[in-house]
């Protein structure tokens, strides 16, 4: 029976993603930098010590990304780094996503006053300026040591209204059709109505959404860390991007071109992984994009 | 309408709108006129114009204000400026005026102004209390009596301070003078109770409180330069046109010396970043600038604009490594001066600011460049010598009862020397010296972490004590350049409010026992005399090196790049007037054009 049920979910949802050309690419990009953040900490010893007499050493094989400002290896860091950076940035999109998808759902169907209160509280996030809203939190927290999952919740919290506005749209097309009247009319519950019915319609557009949502989730991070809300991390991308850019001043010397373009090279990648999978996923799950059947 | 008619309109619309555009960028573009001297800084904006204003005049300051003289450190001399002559005598300063010195618009600088600018800074800012009384015997004349707790260095002070002699012209701030007045001597008389451990009288202190509030927010809320559509100054320059990205200064055609002036029209761009000034020196739209640079950017900088020269000169200030000593880990003066020994003090200059000067292995509290001038070879024997040693740390520490348990270091009870250093983070430099001193102190077997102090949250965070060590100014000498300085500032000051290290302690030395905080009271009295002077600094540098309130990492210097493209004149590198520069380096400037230096390159 598990052994029939398993075959059913590999039928059904894997195989497509195999079989879709961009979901596969986004998947094995992704994998690439899970397991660089999973095992690669442990094959890459990292060495921090500055070496002033050689910084910006090009590209080599003792150096794959060449050095940095400070005559560091810039793939020891970027290995490092990224248990950090998918850490942070896929646990602050989940909570967005969660966030987003619950209010958004309950948004869309809930009528009256509940409705425009939670449709108050929408507006009221996407209105708040997000920068100065983190300059206030530090002021809160400055004195609090806060670890990855309650960084990534702050991170959140500004990240789910635009979301939330979107799925309660979806939900306000979706909620008259005839599926959802049936369940009505057989007294399903509330819950399954809107997490059975509903919910499920939207997977592939709040999939989209997660993916988009790691971009910001990742400049907040960094925003975060340079506001001492978040412990400081020296081989987080964006610290090694801020060092880059605005202390090293890498962009003003034709020496220090390597420095922030493997840095950005690895967001790019991250974040294009994730583009491709959803898109795969959408054209895999959207019937009206399907393109293997 | 025909249609030829039609087409006809339609060219002559785009022809205006492209002859518009054309106009437009023009006008923005970076056109020099002849005698411009093109800079970088920050100022308010809408500008108001008003000193007492929030953000006051920014980069305009020592253009728009002249104080009695300048001082050029280098040389030891006063140069003339507002003041003809002086007196100094025991708790009095006579200053002689100049006669020939008025107001960009016309009206006469009279001692009448230098009266009412201080009753108006001590009103607005409760400073300088040391001034006892201004008075001004005639036109010409102004006599400072000194409160009895003034230090010598505060001579100093009055002379070169740009905001004492017309920070608040008689004609322009008139409305409020007598106000001023009421509220500076209500102020004196309750600092005078306080400062001699009385508790000021309620209603006293109710009265000043609520007529303080009351003139400062009528001042603060006046704009000149809305009010009278001019700022009417002193200074060489008065700011003519202000918009939020560049700010334009006129000379002032009544100043004493403008008909020696060949520069008569300075503008400045937005010193919106340190990366926007090194792009505008690179494509030069401006001309001179002093930003903290990458020694990369600075090759590069110099083959792109091969015109740019660079002259460093020392800021009179040095960054350190200082510590709460709330926190008792910090109360080991074993503990720092491991850290003394473990720092490698040049690897963190070179990533932090390249170009700072060598860095001294002493902590003596004397800036390095002034070493030689204030420190005696027979000192300077006596005292421990910090250049980077791991192993003299490591038998520091195993003498004061720490172990190293695997990889890291515990202290006597056990715990591990951990602690977290706080940064300032829009300090680039000192960020990048944090990260240097926080991977050396790991490396060593302590466990240290870094955080960063959040944009305009470095006062709040350094005055409430909510950090354990940090990255700081150290001594800095930029108000007096006189040890006096830095030892008031570590010893009763800034940084003593911020550490609270304990000063009021004796410690010993080859002299006998003494308290830093004595000592320093003992300097301020002696500031003046040079010998005298130079018997208390020996004791307070073998103090401060051998119990290490604060370890300093490095003198911090000036980098200033200047190109003699468009402006020519630039003094020559040794030059004693760039050590004009710390504090105010538009001072040099300023100088520089009004004695007729500077010029525009024909």
């Amino acid at each position: 029976m598990r052994k029939k049920r398993f075959s059913n979910f590999f039928y059904d949802y894997v195989q497509p993603l195999i079989s879709n050309k961009k979901s596969l690419a986004g998947s094995i990009i992704l994998l690439f930098f899970i397991l660089m953040a999973t095992i690669g900490p442990m094959i890459v010893p990292l060495n921090m010590n500055s070496d002033f007499a050689n910084r910006y050493q090009r590209p080599s094989l003792q150096h794959p990304f060449g050095t940095d400002y400070f005559g560091v290896d810039i793939f020891q860091q970027i290995v490092h780094g990224s248990r950090s950076v998918i850490s942070l940035t896929l646990l602050a999109s989940l909570f967005a996503v969660i966030i987003g998808t619950v209010v958004g759902v309950a948004r869309g169907y809930l009528e009256g006053i509940s409705g425009k209160l939670l449709d108050a509280i929408i507006t009221v996030f996407l209105v708040i300026p997000s920068f100065p809203a983190l300059l206030i939190l530090a002021a809160i927290f400055a004195d609090t040591k806060l670890n990855t999952v309650e960084v990534a919740l702050i991170v959140a919290i500004w990240l789910w209204a635009p979301l939330a506005k979107q799925v309660a749209a979806q939900v306000l097309t979706v909620k008259s059709r005839e599926f959802v009247e049936a369940s009505r009319m057989l007294n399903m519950g509330l819950g399954y109505i809107l997490f059975s019915d509903i919910a499920k319609l939207l997977i592939p557009y709040i999939f989209v959404n997660f993916v988009t949502q790691l971009k910001s989730a990742m400049e907040f991070s960094i925003g975060l860390m340079f506001l001492g809300l978040a412990k400081f991390d020296p081989t987080h991308w964006g610290v090694m991007l801020n060092y880059a850019l605005y202390q090293a001043g890498a962009l003003y010397t034709p020496k220090g071109f390597h420095y922030p373009f493997f840095v950005i090279l690895n967001i790019v990648l991250l974040i294009y992984g994730g583009i491709l999978l959803a898109q795969g996923i959408e054209e895999v799950f959207n019937p009206k994009l399907r393109g293997h059947e | 309408m025909s249609t030829r008619v039609k087409r006809l309109i339609a060219v002559l619309v785009l022809g205006i709108f492209f002859i518009g555009l054309m106009g437009i960028s023009l006008g923005a573009s970076s056109t020099s006129s002849a005698g411009e001297l093109r800079l970088a800084t920050d100022w308010p904006y809408p500008f108001h114009g008003n000193p007492f204003g929030a953000g006051a005049v920014g980069g305009a300051w020592w253009f728009v204000y002249e104080p009695f003289a300048y001082y050029i450190p280098q040389s030891d001399e006063y140069i003339p400026r507002l003041a003809e002559s002086w007196k100094i005598e025991k708790g009095k300063v006579t200053v002689t005026l100049r006669k020939n010195a008025k107001f960009s618009d016309g009206k006469p600088f009279t001692a009448k102004d230098v009266v009412n600018s201080v009753n108006f800074i001590q009103a607005m800012w409760q400073w300088p209390y040391e001034i006892q009384s201004v008075t001004a015997p005639n036109d010409y004349t102004v006599v400072f009596t000194l409160s009895k707790d003034a230090p010598q260095s505060f001579v100093h002070t009055i002379l070169t301070d740009a905001a004492i002699p017309a920070l608040a012209p008689y004609h322009v701030y008139s409305k409020w003078a007598n106000q001023a007045k009421e509220v500076a001597e209500l102020g004196k008389k309750i600092f005078a109770l306080t400062s001699s451990g009385k508790t000021p009288d309620a209603q006293q202190k109710s009265s000043y409180d609520k007529k303080a509030d009351d003139l400062r927010k009528q001042v603060n809320a006046y704009s000149p330069f809305k009010t009278l559509k001019r700022m009417p100054v002193v200074g060489s320059f008065e700011p003519t046109k202000i918009t939020q990205s560049e700010m334009v200064l006129t000379a002032n055609k009544y100043h004493w010396l403008y008909p020696k002036m060949k520069i008569n029209r300075i503008t400045f761009r937005r010193w919106s970043s340190n990366e926007f000034v090194w792009a505008s020196l690179i494509s030069g739209e401006i001309y001179a600038a002093h930003p903290n640079m990458p020694k990369d950017v600075v090759e590069q900088l110099t083959i792109l604009n091969p015109s740019l020269k660079v002259k460093t000169t020392t800021d009179l200030s040095e960054i350190a490594l200082v510590f709460n000593y709330q926190k008792p880990l910090f109360k080991d003066v074993n503990l720092r001066k491991v850290i003394a020994y473990v720092l490698d003090k040049s690897k963190v200059r070179d990533v932090a600011v390249w170009q700072a000067s060598t860095c001294s292995p002493y902590a003596h509290g004397i800036l390095k460049s002034m070493e030689s001038k204030w420190i005696s070879k027979d000192t300077l024997n006596k005292l421990t010598k910090y250049n980077t040693n791991t192993k003299m740390a490591e038998e520091i520490l195993k003498k004061a009862g720490y172990k190293k348990v695997g990889s890291t270091w515990q202290q006597p009870n056990g715990q591990p020397v951990a602690f977290t250093l706080s940064v300032y983070g829009p300090h680039s430099d000192w960020v990048l010296a944090a990260r240097e001193v926080v991977q050396q102190l790991n490396n060593f077997g302590f466990k240290v972490e870094m955080k960063l102090i959040p944009d305009g949250m470095r006062d709040q965070v350094m005055k409430s004590g909510d950090y354990e060590a940090a990255i700081e100014f150290g001594v800095t000498w930029q108000g007096y350049p006189h040890p006096y300085s830095g030892y008031l500032r570590l010893y009763e000051a800034d940084l003593y409010n911020i550490t609270k290290f304990p000063s009021k302690d004796k410690y010993s030395t080859p002299w006998g026992k003494f308290s830093p905080y004595d000592l320093t009271e003992q300097l301020r009295d002696v500031a003046q005399d040079k010998k005298k002077s130079m018997d208390v600094v020996q004791k307070l540098a073998y103090i401060t090196n051998e119990y290490l309130p604060i370890i300093p990492l490095f003198e911090k210097v000036l980098p200033i790049y200047y190109s003699d493209k468009k402006v020519t004149g630039w003094p020559a590198k040794d030059d004693p007037i760039w050590s004009l520069a710390p504090g105010g380096i538009e001072r040099v400037y300023n100088l520089l054009i009004t004695t007729g230096k500077l010029a525009a390159k024909k």
